[in-house]
């Protein structure tokens, strides 16, 4: 649709042991980890540049948590919605805690504090924080974490103009692809690679758009595994089932027309830089919400209610 | 003797975490990958020789899955990376290759529990024949030039860890393979 984000100039990090930091953590020095000829010494590193944004969100800890940043953009204005998950210094997750969150540029802090809802309802022993922020500008953003007005972290965020996003956003017109089907798998090898199979293929989307709402997911369960993406397409079919509405189509298409290697006609015409993606479309053909990365049961049950009452 | 080192380095992580009595409830049981991923994680960094820096743990990040050339949508927190946005589908096969592993097909490498060698393209002949030996040496291993600057010819990486060296050889390989390799994160 437009060209994706360019990327910054890499960071340089010198890192440090998690054990290191829990150390550091409990007031005992760390252990070296550079020789005295350290040729990377006075250089920015990782760990540096994370301080420098808790401190611009008024955090004065070291960062020792990992916030985990599952979408691949967050876009400016109303629609910005930033899911993620939060790894403690020992690498496990850290659910439904008290979590607040900032957004910082630059040195400056642009949003925050803001509480983020955790939703843990029907995505199994996991979970996801969502923070809706309204950003006016793009670029890459640091996202600030802190748990229990302790801990907190810092990870990085791509920020778009819906006018540049890499796929198609809220309040644009879904284009008018052809998804395989039970009828006519087309290329695929594997309609579909869920265990069991999902039922949501019995129709391709350009039969239906236009004619009604429709939930589109484009995710491959086989060759997508995490605890982001695997549930996808389980999440949709089980919404699909919740809220029973005879008016709205629900499909799902592969990634892959083969082992993991092809990417399918569908993914290359909406030129996805990543997936899974779920979009809620409504009767007009006018995209509704999007979902970039993982979907949250609650919040798609809501897209799809703001497509139309039921007929 | 990889299950003696992961014990020893879960009582070190457990004694860590003693030590500084969080006492948070929000820590959960459940973890995104193997449960001694976290170990893994949690382990010492190896120390410095006469060839190469200490071993550094790098800002963990997670990601999805990229398709096809598609860039990561942010920076990756370390050259050459260790974590982060990879590559969607078939994971490399181990080897040494002749041209650059684009970087989210080495993540996605790491991400299985492969262990990376990443050479300055300008590196003597000499020691370009002796590194492309070494995935026939240790297990695992992919063995690739990369294109961006880095401050020492050679590097080892695996997921969340990087190790830069002047020179390298199987032995170091190795060591850096058994303390940090070989954990599938891939959940």
């Amino acid at each position: 649709m437009s060209t994706p984000i360019s990327r910054r100039s890499l960071l340089r990090t010198g890192g440090g042991t998690t054990l290191a930091l829990l150390l550091a953590a409990c007031g005992t020095d760390p252990a070296p980890t550079a020789t005295p000829s350290d040729p990377f010494e006075g250089l920015a590193d990782g760990q540096s540049l994370a301080t420098q944004a808790l401190q611009t969100a008024g955090i004065d800890v070291a960062a020792t948590l990992t916030p985990i940043v599952a979408t691949f953009e967050v876009l400016t204005g109303e629609h910005g919605r930033v899911p993620f998950g939060v790894l403690g210094p020992d690498q496990r997750p850290i659910l439904d805690a008290d979590v607040q969150v900032w957004v910082v540029r630059d040195g400056e802090l642009i949003e925050g504090p803001i509480s983020p809802r955790f939703y843990g309802e029907g995505l199994g022993d996991r979970g996801v924080y969502i923070a809706d922020v309204q950003l006016d500008t793009a670029g890459f953003h640091d996202l600030v974490v802190q748990v229990d007005g302790d801990a907190a972290g810092q990870a990085a965020l791509a920020v778009v103009d819906p006018a540049d996003s890499t796929t198609y956003p809220p309040g644009s017109t879904f284009p008018n692809v052809v998804t395989p089907t039970t009828a006519d798998p087309g290329k695929l090898e594997t309609l579909c690679t869920q265990d069991p199979p999902c039922t949501m293929h019995d129709v391709s989307l350009d039969a239906v758009l236009g004619t009604g709402a429709i939930v589109l997911s484009i995710a491959t369960p086989q060759f997508c595994q995490t605890a982001v993406c695997g549930p996808v397409v389980s999440v949709v079919e089980g919404v699909r089932d919740d809220v029973a509405r005879e008016d709205v189509t629900f499909i799902h298409a592969e990634v892959y027309n083969d082992a993991g290697v092809t990417t399918t006609d569908a993914v290359n015409e909406l030129g996805l830089p990543s997936e899974p993606w779920t979009w809620v479309i409504g009767p007009d053909g006018v995209v509704v919400d999007r979902f970039d990365g993982p979907v949250v049961p609650e919040l798609l049950a809501d897209a799809i209610g703001r497509t139309g009452p039921s007929s | 003797m990889r299950g003696v080192t992961h014990a020893l380095l879960g009582v070190a992580l457990a004694l860590a975490l003693t030590a500084c009595d969080r006492g948070d409830s929000a820590y959960d049981d459940g973890v995104y990958g193997p449960a001694d991923a976290s170990e893994i994680m949690a382990a010492s960094p190896l120390p410095a020789t006469d060839d190469c820096l200490a071993a550094e743990r790098q800002t963990l990040q997670e990601g999805g899955h990229l398709l096809g050339d598609a860039a990561p949508p942010v920076p990756y927190s370390s050259v050459p990376p260790t974590s982060g946005w990879h590559a969607s589908g078939i994971a490399p096969t181990p080897g040494t290759y002749g041209e650059p592993l684009p970087e989210p097909a080495l993540v996605l490498w790491l991400e299985t529990g492969g262990v990376g060698v990443t050479y300055t393209p300008g590196l003597p002949e000499a020691q370009v024949r002796a590194l492309s030996l070494l995935p026939g040496q240790v297990e695992r291993t992919v063995v690739t030039p990369y294109e961006q600057a880095m401050p020492t010819p050679v590097a080892m990486v695996a997921w969340g860890w990087l190790q830069r060296c002047e020179t390298l050889d199987a032995a170091a390989l190795q060591a850096f393979a058994d303390a940090y390799g070989y954990q599938d994160r891939s959940d």
